[in-house]
């Protein structure tokens, strides 16, 4: 479908080059593929990730392997993916904690980018499969 | 529509790069043509309205 919009394409490959660069690249690679997961988006394979976490990371809240900035991101990203309109100010104030109030809006910009991508590739396998499996997903927005 | 704290002050920096990147892209989304415009708003409004967005 992008396809026909390689200016589009190329910006929407940009902006994830972008986010990876405005934040620390394991931190937002792991709520990349939290996002994944709850959306149901398996698309890319994690990278970079310490396995141990990775297999955590549906139950990140009772497991042990996460900082304590990890835990107050992933939270973050839960409730970004699931009801953004309901994420509530203590979730986004760890984050400050964390990140600095630079950082938090940094860090929502990025997940905006990683979320609304995974969101499109799922769109688009689920719409036109055809396209999704041999276009764009895996090819032209690689990271 | 709810009224919400302020998360981040104002005039709070934020990368320059993901900002500008970010923004291209969306004008860019924005451009697209193959929806008409009437509907492109509509969308806009009702993802703005779910998400809760005041802008």
């Amino acid at each position: 479908m992008l396809a026909g919009h390689p200016v589009m394409l190329g910006e929407l490959e940009a902006a994830h080059t972008a986010a990876y660069g405005a934040i620390d690249r394991e931190l937002l690679e792991l709520c990349r593929v939290r996002t994944a997961g709850l959306l149901g988006a398996d698309f890319d394979p994690p990278q970079g990730l310490d396995s141990q976490q990775i297999d955590a990371l549906s139950d990140w809240r009772s497991s042990t392997e996460f900082t304590a900035t990890q835990q107050a991101c992933l939270a973050f990203t839960d409730q970004f993916v699931t009801d953004v309109a309901s994420l509530d100010d203590a979730t986004a104030a760890a984050v400050s904690e964390h990140l600095g109030e630079e950082g938090l809006a940094n860090f929502a910009n990025a997940l905006l980018v990683v979320e609304q991508r995974q969101r499109m590739c799922l769109a688009w396998e689920r719409l036109i499969p055809q396209v999704a499996s041999t276009e764009v997903i895996t090819t032209e927005v690689a990271r | 529509m709810s009224v919400r704290s302020l998360r981040v002050p104002p005039g709070t920096r934020t990368d320059p790069d993901l900002r500008s990147a970010l923004g291209r892209w969306q004008t860019e989304v924005v451009a697209m043509d193959t929806i008409d415009l009437p509907t492109t708003e509509m969308v806009r409004l009702r993802a703005a309205k779910y998400h809760d967005c005041h802008t």
